[in-house]
């Protein structure tokens, strides 16, 4: 789903809210959200099997809300909004595993190599920023999202977005130059 | 020095609205003067290209990877298994009002079961439905969502943690009362008295010990949890 969306989104609203097509809406939703969400939760969790559970936990959320969701906000606000809740938990409750970065190689771009291996750093300094810097970074890394669609995400004016992620790159910055050789 | 280090900030914040293609054809091009002629700030925007490209590609590989039917089936077997996680709790709910209302007869037992259902439908919906909850207030929400779920764990581990207080002052009451009941009974055997009747103490205190050990148990589950993902939260 991208931000010139919304009307579709208000149509596939529309469906939710009938409980005859209720079903067949959530399995729309869930397939044109599926990647951004677990893109969000990929990048707050840092590894496949978190994000695989925030994932299952988020969508699990939606399905049982569904029925009272009254469109306040759009439906991909609500669902990313859900992701992010899902995500921060499923990191606290896994805190303790040792190193829970699993990075795949990336199949696409570059040296394969290379880029693997800074994404495991990036997952690694991700890891040690605050959930505020995180969140934003992770739904900056979901290249469908807009700034303008991440500032409603985040409830926060599209200027604080600017600000925050800026702060949250310095961050990132000096935790992956502090973890360089 | 704090001229030069401010503006650096704002071609810096300029390089980060380039990656959403948020910037018009001027400011695109002061961006790229000044980044022909400041070194840091061609720096962050190369760490930041290549943190982005990495991240993009790390999350489309994984995505690729992913098999969307068992992550599908996945979330219905743990809705499934809520929902039956839901039914037993009713089945231990209607049990317990079946053992209190057999003991008292169906004036007392009618109140106990009330007493019962209350308690443990408020325990339920704070500690089960917690995600249903916040999911369903994150909807309506037009101020810093995170700022949102802070506040909100921090209302959820003062609940909690109220509730096992609550528990505890409870539990001090009973203990109190059953040395004033024990007293009642030797004193009513040395006067050589009937044994008097005790089966509604007894009744009340098994739903107390069921309820707020239930309470208490499910407590020191969900806290550190809870407290961990506030931690996570940060200030």
């Amino acid at each position: 789903m991208t931000s010139d969306s919304g009307a579709y989104e208000t149509e596939l609203l529309l469906r939710v809210r009938s409980e005859a097509t209720r079903a067949a809406a959530f399995d729309e939703l869930f397939i044109a959200l599926r990647k951004q969400v677990f893109g969000v939760c990929l990048h707050i969790t840092g590894n496949t099997a978190d994000a695989d559970d925030a994932l299952q936990e988020t969508f699990m959320a939606v399905s049982a809300g569904l029925p009272r969701f009254r469109g306040d906000s759009r439906l991909s606000t609500w669902v990313h909004r859900i992701a992010i809740c899902a995500a921060i938990r499923v990191v606290s409750r896994r805190r303790d595993a040792a190193d829970v970065h699993d990075v795949d190689p990336p199949s696409r771009g570059g040296d394969p190599v290379l880029a693997s291996e800074l994404a495991a750093q990036i997952a690694r300094a991700m890891d040690q920023l605050s959930a505020d810097h995180r969140v934003v970074l992770s739904l900056f890394a979901v290249d469908e999202l807009s700034h303008a669609q991440i500032a409603e995400i985040l409830g926060i004016p599209e200027g604080t977005v600017w600000s925050r992620l800026h702060c949250a790159r310095k961050r990132l910055s000096a935790v992956l130059g502090s973890a360089a050789p | 020095m704090n001229n030069q280090a401010t503006q650096c900030e704002a071609f810096e914040l300029a390089a980060l609205r380039r990656t959403r293609s948020a910037l018009d054809p001027a400011e695109e091009s002061r961006l790229e003067a000044h980044l022909r002629a400041c070194a840091p700030c061609r720096e962050f925007a190369a760490t930041l290209e290549a943190t982005s490209v990495a991240m993009s590609s790390h999350a489309r590989s994984a995505t690729a990877a992913l098999d969307w039917e068992r992550v599908r089936t996945g979330f219905v077997a743990r809705r499934r298994a809520e929902r039956n996680q839901r039914l037993r709790g009713l089945g231990a709910i209607l049990l317990l009002v079946g053992i209190i209302g057999w003991s008292l007869g169906p004036a007392a037992g009618a109140t106990f079961a009330a007493l019962a259902l209350a308690l443990i439908g408020v325990g339920y919906w704070r500690l089960v439905r917690p995600q249903l909850r916040r999911a369903q207030a994150v909807a309506t929400l037009n101020t810093d969502m995170l700022a949102f779920y802070r506040a909100d764990l921090d209302q959820e581990i003062r609940g909690l943690k109220g509730a096992r207080q609550l528990v505890v002052v409870l539990a001090l009451l009973f203990a109190l009362n059953a040395i004033f009941m024990l007293g009642h009974v030797v004193r009513e055997q040395l006067l050589g008295h009937d044994f008097p009747n005790v089966r509604s103490y007894v009744a009340t205190f098994i739903t107390f010990a069921l309820v707020g050990g239930a309470m208490w148990l499910r407590g020191r589950a969900v806290l550190p949890r809870l407290e961990r993902e506030r931690a996570e939260l940060g200030q």
